[in-house]
């Protein structure tokens, strides 16, 4: 119910919105939970295994009970903590994990059959008959489990990364955070102030104690309008900090949309940051802890804190009688709050012996409650007062157990809290994270006014170590009384008592897995699921520990604690991945062709990042082998055009050029004259072969060579390495000139009467020979002609600026077509190559050599290179080596795949029998066979002989040939033609 | 007698303005120079005698109207626009990568924050001031950043990349002009 | 994670290539004996504590680095440019 006079809400703002299909009202700065209770509605949704009736239990994204799913728009978003959703209008929620009604759930029999549920059941039952794990555990187990259900659909709200520096990043905007934030801004440096909720203040918000003689809010208030005029000041408000990473990055979550209907187009609903910081200031406060007592689940068990923050906050009493049970004096607080707001307050039940009360209510000294009832919500408590038993009716419990500082982010880098016996809690470990420090309730300063004087304290500290001078301030001083408390974990008594809220693990199945055993805190996590849930036992891993050590006879600091790690709270893949969706996961790298081509509609593949032409169809072609043989002929015949600009183009200069790719290639380069081109061939040191291209040497001490198109960064970083790391002595450097060229192969018997026809310069055989290249004029452009060939045919490569290469390809297009020829895509140039014994990353896969691919005398003894001492080292040559051949179907099976291994004719097809395999296969329309290339085991020695090709995945056994890789045109006439 | 024409890296699909940012192609000859041993000194000379401008350090961008010249990498710094190409050729490798990068400005008072969502560099005014250029990433691309003035920059990532660059750009313009919409 | 680069300053981690360690600096002498050339190739410490590693800053400035870092803590001691290391 609301309560006149009192929240930070605004009466004047009425918002609609549903729940559970009904309809209710709220006001603007409300959270879904507030709004609810105040319309009563104690039953918000059904724990996980036991399917028990839960209702909200804290007021913020430690939530464990108050899961909803959220519909916005289009999408639905499960497992939304009601706690940290902010009404607006029209917001429509449901309830999760109860079928077929809030009400009557189904599965609620689990809760009956708890006994058999314990620690440790699908350990022990699913094991066996293992026959029945697919057939009839799993799909049970997949009903059951999950929280929340996704909507199975495309997601179309958008998720953004971005990135943030500062000095000083502040974590939480409570008392001590925004006294850090306006000491380090004052002091110059440049600040971000993060917090998680919509407005700034922390429990400043929820309590009515004075900061400075005003109340607290007030004084937030104030801090928050100096921070917003100061320029170095960044305030993150619905933002999470959810980890603290190497070198002083955080990341943090921002939900940017999560509380508008409607938002603009555009407008991501989660910002993903990274947020590097000189330093930080961890002021994630505290969270308070239950007690575990027989049923304390139900609706309207909260915490007391919770209690406060909706009375304070958002002018809401979840009861209209009220009891308190406590262990320490901030219980008493609640208590206080609400009788001064005129509610009804039953009982205050502290277990500590010695109690005075801070205002006009009911204390029972020595106390505890030992029983609850109330089937949806709660009735009624039963406590156990001088021996005595005695039922206390009300309908709401506010439950305090202490405060458990907020230490996650320190434990993110193996940091590990320790014992503080004064506030019966863990503390963070000093210098956990490297530059975090913390302050106030995190580090276990209970008070106001202390946590004041920690964030002012640890910011003049960091101005310091930043190089500033920071002028001091007279500090603020806060009322309040002394935090006091005397541990009290767990109640005996008949009945369940709830540890962790999310994963239903009761006290009993803690000590059921310290009788078996699993007494390391870290066994006793995973055989009862404590904190594993999507909460992580924020407001309950302490007190399982604390039942842990006592059922093993230890004290906590000997039984220690399970680790926390990111991210702080549950963060939606999309955001984490936010970036790299769709056309976000990788470039598109498309070639000045590329309009040109889809005009031409040809499909196209992705070669690395790029998207190159499969082939061209022309009109009556329905398969693309029809258009395959048709272009590969056409090569053969007249004259072909194919894009080939996406091979690495490396500008290289200097005096010792010659030298540094002396000692990258195999081959001598020094001795290629200018004018002239030569292939290739690198290593890695290891001996095998990197990749290979072309080398043409344009000028003195001026090279240009090509790389394939998969290894091109792979080049430029080694030779990077190689130039930097182990030969700076040399005068040489280089630079990638891919992109500035847009390069085309001109390939066929009319290839130079095509160029002829469009170059300013008539060419002759004479002035580009096979193999040589130099520059060229066309339209008016500079460019260059390289007379080399992929295709085994008399063939050029030109190339211009790539801001012509549209044009050019435009015009090669149109000339071809005037000579019977045309363009050709990846699939015909494949089977070119093929025909050709050409090579390409199918055969230099990273595990061949020089000497399997039959290069090994291209190796120079005149010279040190790369690979060259590896190379020849045994195993690496030799007839026990996969070397390259040709094969050819000799039977009535014409199939070749490729990857499917080479077998003796008459050996069985077994590992053991294994002799190579197939990196490439295609059919060749000049052969008029289908025709691969392979590594066979002494393949040069067995030319002529039959091989048995296998493929297991497909059954097929094909008897080959096995011939020379080069199948056409093997003396190379037609290349010099 | 052929003719050849010339088609911008985008594709002439700039320029564009969402929110207070705008975008323009920039379109201007580009060369990488890398002095030879011992010839720093020369090229420096070459570069402030015809040019008027002091060598770039590390970081640094120059200008005197359109003649840029900035550091590019550890080895290189590029010249744009009229340059004195010949006479550094003697003294350094010149390479021309005028075609090869798709190069945009962009431009408006949130366009630090478009930046944000698209680099891990530090964009801070204080930390990235006009003068000063970095190589860095752009999304999962290669890039030079530039800043001419406190709020313009030079972008330019691989030219091939130029759909993607724009794609990249337009969604955190979008982002950054949606925000402002905010209630 | 972040490195200093001693060209361009605090990077985050995403524009560097890493590269394993940096004794791949050290290229034996082509005739040396098959043994130091395996130990030089295929034969790395695995160490808890601090190790000097290769990295490119492939898409900041292209320079070689060597980064002493601690693979307990995970401290980034110190960047270098492998180019510095040569003697
Ligand atoms: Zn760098």
């Amino acid at each position: 119910m609301r309560i006149a006079g009192k929240g930070l809400i605004d009466r004047d703002s009425v918002l609609n919105f549903t729940f559970n299909n009904k309809l209710y009202q709220g006001f603007e700065g409300d959270t879904l939970a507030s709004a609810l209770l105040a319309n009563d509605q104690m039953l918000i949704g059904r724990s996980f295994k036991y399917h028990r009736p839960r209702g909200i239990m804290t007021a913020g994204s430690e939530e464990p009970n108050g899961l909803v799913t959220v519909q916005r728009g289009r999408t639905q978003e499960p497992n939304t903590r009601a706690t940290v959703q902010q009404l607006y209008e029209g917001l429509v929620a449901r309830p999760q994990n109860a079928w077929p009604s809030l009400k009557y759930d189904f599965l609620g029999i689990n809760d009956l059959l708890s006994p058999f549920l314990a620690a440790g059941f699908y350990y022990k039952t699913f094991m066996w008959p293992k026959a029945f794990w697919e057939r009839v555990y799993e799909p049970i187990i997949r009903r059951a489990a999950g929280l929340g259900e996704l909507a199975e659909a495309y997601d179309h709200d958008l998720y953004e990364k971005a990135f943030a520096h500062c000095d000083v990043l502040v974590i939480g905007a409570g008392p001590s955070g925004l006294m850090a934030a306006i000491t380090a801004a004052r002091a110059g440096l440049d600040v971000i102030l993060a917090d998680e909720s919509n407005r700034l203040g922390g429990r400043l918000l929820s309590e009515v104690e004075e900061v400075d003689g005003v109340t607290g809010r007030i004084w937030a208030d104030a801090i928050l309008v100096e921070l917003a005029r100061l320029s170095n000041v960044r305030i993150m408000t619905n933002t999470t900090v959810t980890g603290a990473y190497d070198q002083g990055t955080y990341g943090a979550l921002e939900r940017v949309a999560h509380h508008m209907h409607l938002s603009p187009e555009g407008l991501p609903l989660e910002t993903f940051w990274r947020i590097a910081a000189r330093k930080a200031v961890l002021c994630a406060g505290a969270l308070e802890r239950q007690i575990a007592f027989p049923n304390n689940d139900r609706p309207g068990i909260m915490t007391a804190s919770a209690m406060r923050t909706y009375l304070n906050r958002y002018g809401v009493s979840p009861g209209q009688k009220i009891a308190i049970f406590g262990n320490n004096s901030d219980a008493h607080r609640t208590a206080r709050d609400f009788v001064e707001a005129g509610v009804e307050v039953v009982a205050m039940i502290d277990c500590r012996q010695e109690v005075l009360a801070i205002g006009n209510y009911t204390v029972y000294a020595g106390a505890e409650v030992v029983g609850t009832s109330g089937r949806l919500g709660l009735k009624a408590v039963t406590i156990r007062h001088n021996g005595a038993l005695k039922t206390i009716e009300c309908d709401a419990l506010g439950v305090s157990g202490g405060w458990n500082p907020s230490v996650h982010l320190t434990c993110h880098m193996n940091g590990r809290p320790v014992w503080n016996k004064d506030i019966a809690s863990f503390v963070p470990q000093d210098g956990a994270v490297p530059g975090l420090s913390v302050a106030g309730a995190a580090a276990g300063e209970m008070s106001t006014t202390g946590a004041l004087a920690q964030g002012y304290a640890m910011a003049q500290a960091i101005a310091r170590d930043l190089g500033k001078r920071p002028k001091s301030f007279d500090l603020p001083l806060a009322s309040e009384g002394p935090y006091e408390i005397t541990p009290f974990w767990d109640v005996d008594g008949k009945g369940r008592a709830w540890l962790d809220f999310q994963n239903d693990v009761t006290t009993k199945d803690i000590k059921q897995a310290a009788q078996e055993n699993f007494r390391s805190v870290e066994h006793m996590k995973r055989y009862t699921t404590q904190g594993m849930a999507t909460d992580q036992g924020k407001n309950s891993n302490v007190n399982a520990l604390a039942v842990l050590a006592d059922a093993t006879g230890r004290g906590i600091p000997e039984t220690g604690t399970t680790t926390f790690r990111p991210p702080y709270i549950p963060v939606a893949m999309a955001a984490l991945g936010a970036g790299g969706h769709a056309k976000g996961f990788a470039p598109e790298r498309f070639l000045t062709s590329d309009a040109a081509t889809q005009e031409l509609k040809a499909p196209m593949i992705e070669a690395g990042l790029w998207y190159r032409p499969s082939y061209f169809p022309q009109l009556g072609e329905t398969h693309w082998r029809q258009s395959c043989d048709r272009e590969a002929k056409m090569v053969r015949k007249t004259v072909g055009i194919c894009d080939v600009s996406t091979l690495g183009k490396i500008d290289i200069q200097g005096p010792d050029a010659a030298e540094f790719l002396d000692f990258l290639y195999i081959n001598s380069v020094a001795s290629l004259k200018v004018g002239k081109v030569r292939y290739g061939l690198m290593l890695r040191e290891d001996g095998h072969v990197m990749d290979d291209g072309t080398c043409a040497r344009l000028g003195e001490h001026y090279y240009l060579i090509t790389t394939t198109t998969a290894a091109a960064g792979q080049v430029m970083r080694h030779m990077d390495f190689v130039h930097q790391a182990l030969r700076s002595d040399l005068d040489v450097s280089f630079t990638s000139v891919t992109e500035h060229w847009a390069q085309f192969a001109v390939a066929g018997p009319a290839a130079r009467d095509l160029l002829n026809g469009i170059l300013t310069h008539t060419i002759t055989d004479k002035t580009f020979p096979f193999m040589g290249c130099g520059a060229v004029q066309v339209g008016g452009v500079d460019g260059r002609l390289f007379r080399i060939s992929f295709s085994g045919e008399h063939a050029y490569e030109l190339a211009v600026p790539a801001g012509y290469g549209d044009s050019l390809f435009r015009l090669l297009l149109d000339q071809a077509a005037g000579m019977g020829g045309g363009p050709y895509g990846m699939e015909a140039l494949n089977v070119l190559r093929i025909e050709k014994g050409f090579i390409t990353h199918a055969e230099i896969d990273g595990r061949t050599t020089a000497f399997d691919i039959g290069m090994a005398q291209m190796i120079s003894d005149k010279k040190d290179c790369i690979g060259k001492t590896m190379a020849a080292r045994p195993g690496l040559i030799g007839p026990e080596r996969d070397q390259l051949v040709g094969l050819k179907p000799v039977d009535a099976i014409k199939k070749i795949i490729p990857g499917a291994h080479l077998f003796e004719t008459g050996a069985e097809p077994i590992r053991q029998n294994d002799q190579g395999y197939v990196t490439s296969m295609c059919y060749s329309p000049t052969i008029k066979s289908f025709i691969a290339q392979a590594f066979l085991r002494d393949g040069r020695n067995r030319i002529g002989q039959t091989i048995k090709m296998v493929e297991h995945l497909s059954g097929v056994s094909t008897l080959c040939e096995v011939c020379d890789p080069v199948f056409f045109d093997p003396e190379g006439g037609r290349l010099r033609g | 007698m052929v003719e050849l024409s010339f088609l911008s890296a985008t594709g002439n699909k700039l320029p564009i303005k969402i929110g207070n940012v705008s975008a323009t192609e920039v379109n201007a000859t580009l060369h990488l120079v890398a002095p030879f041993h011992g010839k720093s000194t020369q090229a420096a000379t070459v570069v402030k005698r015809e040019m008027g401008l002091d060598w770039p350090g590390v970081h640094e961008l120059k200008h005197r109207g359109k003649s840029y010249v900035l550091w590019f990498d550890h080895s290189h710094i590029a010249v744009m626009g009229e340059a004195p190409l010949a006479k550094l050729a003697r003294v350094a490798a010149v390479t021309d990568v005028s075609d090869g990068w798709c190069i945009v400005d962009v431009y408006g008072s949130d366009v630090r924050d478009v930046l944000a969502r698209l680099t891990p560099l530090d964009i801070r005014e204080q930390h990235f001031k006009a003068g000063m250029t970095q190589r860095s990433m752009i999304m999962h691309m290669q890039a030079s950043i530039s800043c001419l003035e406190k709020s313009q920059f030079r972008l330019m990532v691989f030219r091939s990349m130029a759909r993607t660059l724009l794609h990249d750009l337009t969604t955190a313009m979008e982002s950054v002009a949606a925000r402002a919409q905010k209630v | 994670m972040r490195i200093e680069c001693p060209l361009c300053g605090s990077r985050d981690r995403r524009e560097f290539y890493y590269a394993g360690h940096a004794s791949a600096l050290e290229r034996p002498d082509p005739a040396a004996s098959a043994e130091i050339w395996d130990n030089y190739l295929h034969i790395r410490e695995n160490l808890a504590g601090v190790t000097n590693d290769l990295w490119h800053h492939e898409t900041g400035c292209g320079a070689w680095l060597v980064v002493t870092r601690d693979t307990v803590s995970h401290a980034v001691l110190l960047a270098r440019l492998a180019k510095r290391d040569k003697k």
